[in-house]
C-alpha cells in the first residue's frame, strides 16, 4: 500500500463486503447528497468517511483500483464493479493502519458540511484578531470567500469588548481543546493557521515538515476539527469557539438535503406522504427516501405510520437472521406479499449499522 | 481645480504620480472619455481610485476576473475604504437585495461582465448617478486582443444604456489596432488616448537557448541559486510545474512551491500569500498566477515555457521589479517549444467536427444549453470529447431561443479567424525569440513605439546575460526563519502580544 487514500479506500471496499460497486465509494468519499449513499453509509458503517474527500475523482478510484487489482488486494466479485477484500488485502490494510491508525474522531457524516466552514471562520477570526492585537490594520484575508469575511466581520462588530482580551481568550480555549489531541494533530493544526508575519501552511508542506503522507495529515487535520466540533458540545467550556457554531445548532438537522428538510416540516404539519408529493409535485419515491433519509439522522423518528410494530419485527428478525443489507434477499426471506422494499429500508434504517 | 497631488500624498500616500496617471487622472476630471494604456505594476487602480473621491459619485468597475475583482476591492479595504460592493453571482439573494437597496452609498461598485447582462442589475444602476465608468482589462472586448471574453462585447450597448457615463477603458498591453478596437467596441469616439510605454526599463530581457528538458531544468536549479530574492517562474502545464518544483526541492532549494489551477482554493492562497509575505521565495507557475497579485520586490521571471503572445509575454515579466529596481526576465527556449502553446490554442476552441456534431445534436434533441443540466452536459461532453473551454464556448454562442444549426457557419467562420489569429500572434512572437536584433526594440516595435534612450542592462542580444546580472543586482535582505517552537509558543506568537508579558 502506497499511500493513505489507498487505505481508505480498501477500507470501504471491506465494509461493503462486495455488495456495492466501487462507484458507491466514490460518491461516499464525494459526500453526495443522495438518497442511496446517505443509506449506504449508515448500513455499511461508512458515516466516518463519508464526505472526506470532495475532490475525489473516478480516475483517481480506478487507478487505485487498478493497483489493487494487481497487487492482488481485491477480487472481482459476481456482481460488476463491486470486488471484496482478498486475504492479502486484509493483511496490508491492517498492518498500515498499525503505523497510522484510523482516525478516531473522524464524522464526516455529522461534520462534513460544517467542518470547512467551521475551519473558514476560526483561521480569519485568528488571523484578524492577531493582526489587530499587534497594531496591523492591513492584511489579505487569507480566506476569500464573501460569506465567511461578512461572518467575522459581524462577529467582531457583535463582540466589542477588547481585541486582546478576544485573542486571550481564544488561546485559552484552543490550548484547552488541543491539549487533549495527539503531538501530530494539534501540530497540523497550528501549522495551518496564519497570523501576523507568518501565512499557514498548505498539507503539503506540512507533509514533508512532518515527514508524513499528505494524505494522511490532511485526514488528520479533518480528525482534528471533527474532535474540536465534538468535544466543543453545548459550548459551556468554550464559549466563544462554541458561538461560531451557533447557527447549526439553532437550524434543524444540518444533515438533511434540502429538500428532504421540505419533507420534514410538511410530516410535522402532519400531512401524509401522498399529500406531500402532490404539494411538491414529487413522485411518491422521492418522498421515500426523504423519510429514509429522516429516519437515517433520526434513530426515534416514529415510523409506525409506515410500517406495522408487528411488520417491523418480522423484517428485523430477517435482517438479523440473514446477516445481510441486501433488500431483495430479506424481502425473500420474510415472503410477505404486504410489506414493500420502502418498509424494508425504513427498518434497515432504524436499525442502522448494527 | 483642487491640487490633486495635495490628494494623492493624503489619500493614498504617494508623494508622487507614476508615469501616466496624472494624464488619465486630469483627462476625466475634464470630463473626457479616457483609454489608457499603462504597464502592468504600474498603478493602472489609482487612475479610477482617485478621481472617485474627486467626482463624489458612484464608480462601476467592470473586471473580468471574479478573483482579480475580489483583489481589488479587498485592496481598496485594506486601504480603509468601507462603502465598497463586488456585485458577483456569489451573493445570496438577501444580499444582493440589501445591496441593491442602498447602491446610491456605495463608491465602488465591481461586477462581473455577467451581472451587466441580467436586466435587473442594469435597471437598478440606472437609478444611480455614475459618476464614471470603468473598464478594467479592456483589451478582453477586442477580438485582435490576446485575451478576448466574448461576454465583454456587450459592454458597449451597456454603457449606452446606462446614459453614456464617463468611460475609462484601462489596459496594459494593446496593440494600435486593438486600442482602436476598444474605443469603437465602447462608442466612445472623441476618447483622449493616453498611452504609456510598455517598456520596463528596469527589467532585462534575456532569452536563453538550451537544448533539452534536463538541461532547461539545470538551468533553472542553476539560476534559482544565482538569483536571490523572490522569483517567478512559469509554465504552460500543471505537471511540469509540479515535477521542476520537486526537482528544485530535491536539489536543496526548499524555499519552493507551485501554484495552478487545479489546486484547492485554500491551499492555493496560502502559497500566494506566502510568496507575497516572503515566506516563498520561488513559485514554479502556470499563468494562473499573477493577477492581482501585488508583490513589490519580485527580482526575476523566468519562462520554462514560452508564453503565446507578447501580450502575456509582458505581462507576464511585468510582475518583476515593481519597485523600480533592477530585475530580470529569462526565457528558455529549445526548439520545437512552441508546440505546446499551438497545441493549448486549439483546444480553446471547438473543431468543425465537433461544431457541426454538437449543433447538429441540439438541434435535433431540442436540448437548449442555457437550461441542461450538469449530467446532460456532461453527456454531450463525453460524446464530442469537449472540454470545459468548449463546452463554453457552445454556451455562450448559442442564444436559448435559436437553431443552433443556423449558426454552424458563421460559428466555423468565427472559429477559423479566432485559431488564426492566435496563431499569427504566436508566431509573431517566435519571430521576437529567434530575431538578432535588440529585445527591447522588438518588444516596442510590436507596440508601433520607438525607443526613447538607451538601457545600459538591456536584453541578451545587447550584450547581457544572467552572469552580469550579479553587478547590478540590489541588495535583498535574507530573513530567518526559526521554527523550533512548541505548539503552544507558535499560537501565542499568533494572537498574544509580546510586550504585555503573557508570552507562556
Amino acid at each position: 500500500m502506497n499511500n493513505y487514500l489507498q487505505a481508505i479506500i480498501l477500507y470501504a471496499i471491506k465494509k461493503f463486503q462486495g455488495e456495492r460497486s466501487i462507484y458507491a465509494i466514490y460518491h461516499m468519499l464525494q459526500g453526495k447528497k443522495s438518497s442511496q449513499t446517505i443509506q449506504d453509509a449508515h448500513l455499511f458503517g461508512l458515516t466516518n468517511i463519508f464526505g472526506t474527500m470532495p475532490v475525489f475523482t473516478r480516475q483517481q478510484l480506478n487507478q487505485n483500483i487498478e493497483q489493487f487489482l494487481r497487487d492482488g488486494f481485491i477480487d472481482l466479485t459476481d456482481k460488476t464493479d463491486a470486488y471484496e477484500v482478498s486475504q492479502a488485502g486484509e493483511e496490508a490494510l491492517a498492518r498500515y493502519l498499525l503505523d497510522k491508525p484510523f482516525p478516531t474522531y473522524l464524522n464526516g457524516w455529522k461534520y462534513q458540511n460544517i467542518a470547512p466552514v467551521f475551519w473558514g471562520r476560526v483561521s480569519l477570526l485568528i488571523q484578524t484578531i492577531s493582526h489587530i492585537v499587534h497594531n496591523e490594520r492591513r492584511f489579505y484575508p487569507i480566506q476569500r470567500s464573501p460569506k465567511l469575511q461578512y461572518f467575522v466581520k459581524e462577529f467582531l462588530h457583535t463582540n466589542r469588548q477588547d481585541r486582546s482580551l478576544i485573542a486571550r481568550q481564544i488561546y485559552e480555549e484552543l490550548v484547552s481543546l488541543l491539549e487533549s489531541q495527539s503531538d501530530l494533530k494539534r501540530d497540523i493544526f497550528i501549522l495551518k493557521l496564519t497570523g501576523v508575519n507568518r501565512i499557514g501552511l498548505t498539507f503539503d508542506q506540512i507533509a514533508k515538515r512532518k515527514e508524513a503522507e499528505e494524505e494522511y495529515v490532511r485526514f488528520l487535520f479533518f480528525d482534528s476539527l471533527h474532535q474540536l466540533l465534538a468535544e466543543l458540545g453545548d459550548g459551556a467550556d468554550h464559549p466563544l469557539l462554541a458561538s461560531l457554531t451557533n447557527e447549526w445548532k439553532r437550524g434543524g438537522n444540518p444533515h438533511l438535503t434540502q429538500s428532504t428538510q421540505t419533507t420534514l416540516q410538511y410530516l410535522q404539519e402532519g400531512r401524509s406522504m401522498s399529500e406531500i408529493a402532490e404539494i411538491r409535485r414529487l413522485k411518491q419515491n422521492t418522498i421515500e427516501d426523504h423519510l429514509v433519509e429522516i429516519v437515517l439522522s433520526d434513530k426515534r423518528f416514529p415510523i409506525a405510520d409506515y410500517v406495522s410494530s408487528d411488520d417491523e419485527r418480522e423484517i428485523a428478525a430477517a435482517i438479523t437472521e440473514l446477516g445481510t443489507k441486501k433488500l431483495k434477499a430479506i424481502k425473500q426471506m420474510v415472503d410477505n406479499k404486504q410489506i414493500s422494499f420502502f418498509q424494508i429500508r425504513l427498518v434497515l434504517a432504524k436499525m442502522g449499522d448494527q | 481645480m483642487m491640487n490633486i497631488e495635495h490628494f494623492l500624498k493624503n489619500k493614498f500616500g504617494f508623494d508622487e504620480f507614476r508615469p501616466g496617471q496624472k494624464e488619465v487622472i486630469e483627462s476625466l476630471l475634464s470630463g473626457r472619455h479616457t483609454l489608457a494604456m499603462l504597464p502592468t505594476g504600474s498603478g493602472k487602480s489609482l487612475c479610477y481610485q482617485l478621481p472617485a473621491y474627486l467626482l463624489n459619485k458612484t464608480i462601476l468597475i467592470v473586471s473580468p476576473l471574479l478573483s482579480l475583482m475580489q483583489d481589488q476591492a479587498d485592496q481598496l479595504k485594506m486601504n480603509g475604504e468601507k462603502s465598497v460592493l463586488t456585485l458577483n453571482s456569489f451573493l445570496t439573494l438577501n444580499q444582493k437585495r440589501k445591496a441593491f437597496d442602498r447602491l446610491y452609498s456605495y463608491r465602488f461598485i465591481f461586477l462581473s461582465p455577467e451581472m451587466l447582462s441580467l436586466d435587473g442589475v442594469i435597471q437598478a444602476l440606472k437609478s444611480i448617478d455614475i459618476g464614471l465608468f470603468v473598464i478594467d482589462e479592456a483589451h478582453c472586448i477586442s477580438q485582435w486582443g490576446y485575451d478576448f471574453r466574448p461576454d465583454y462585447l456587450n459592454l458597449g450597448e451597456v454603457r449606452q444604456k446606462l446614459n453614456n457615463p464617463l468611460t475609462l477603458a484601462l489596459t496594459a498591453t494593446a496593440t494600435d489596432e486593438v486600442r482602436q478596437d476598444i474605443v469603437s467596441k465602447l462608442n466612445i469616439g472623441q476618447a483622449a488616448e493616453i498611452v504609456s510605454s510598455v517598456d520596463r526599463e528596469n527589467i532585462t530581457i534575456l532569452i536563453e537557448r538550451v537544448h533539452t528538458y534536463e538541461e532547461k531544468q539545470l538551468r533553472v536549479l542553476e539560476l534559482v541559486r544565482q538569483f536571490t530574492g523572490s522569483g517567478i517562474i512559469y509554465f504552460s502545464s500543471k505537471k511540469m510545474a509540479e515535477a521542476v518544483t520537486v526537482f528544485l526541492q530535491e536539489n536543496g532549494m526548499e524555499s519552493v512551491n507551485y501554484y495552478h489551477g487545479g489546486m484547492e482554493q485554500e491551499q492555493r492562497m496560502l502559497i500566494q500569500q506566502q510568496f507575497i509575505s516572503g515566506q516563498l521565495k520561488v513559485i514554479c507557475a502556470t499563468s494562473a498566477f499573477g493577477m492581482g497579485v501585488n508583490k513589490a520586490d519580485v527580482r526575476y521571471v523566468i519562462h520554462f515555457h514560452m508564453p503565446s503572445a507578447m501580450e502575456a509575454y509582458l505581462q507576464e515579466i511585468g510582475r518583476a521589479g515593481r519597485d523600480r529596481q533592477q530585475s530580470v526576465a529569462v526565457l528558455l527556449y529549445s526548439d520545437g517549444d512552441e508546440g505546446l502553446p499551438l497545441h493549448l490554442m486549439e483546444q480553446q476552441l471547438p473543431t468543425d467536427a465537433q461544431l457541426e456534431g454538437v449543433c447538429s445534436y441540439l438541434g435535433s434533441s431540442g436540448l437548449t444549453l442555457a437550461h441542461s443540466t450538469v449530467p446532460e452536459k456532461e453527456l454531450l461532453c463525453q460524446a464530442y470529447s469537449l472540454n470545459e473551454i468548449q463546452l463554453r464556448f457552445f454556451t455562450q454562442f448559442i442564444p436559448a431561443d435559436e437553431n443552433p444549426l443556423h449558426q454552424v457557419t458563421q460559428m466555423k467562420a468565427y472559429c477559423r479567424e479566432r485559431k488564426n489569429a492566435n496563431q499569427e500572434k504566436l508566431y509573431k512572437f517566435l519571430n521576437w525569440i529567434h530575431a538578432k536584433e535588440c529585445r527591447r526594440i522588438g518588444v516596442l516595435g510590436y507596440f508601433d513605439e520607438k525607443q526613447q534612450a538607451l538601457n545600459p542592462q538591456c536584453c541578451d542580444q545587447c550584450g547581457m546575460d544572467a552572469q552580469k546580472m550579479e553587478d547590478v543586482w540590489p541588495e535583498v535582505e535574507i530573513d530567518q526563519i526559526n521554527s523550533n517552537f512548541t505548539w503552544k509558543e507558535e499560537l501565542a506568537f499568533i494572537l498574544l502580544k509580546k510586550d504585555n508579558g503573557n508570552e507562556e
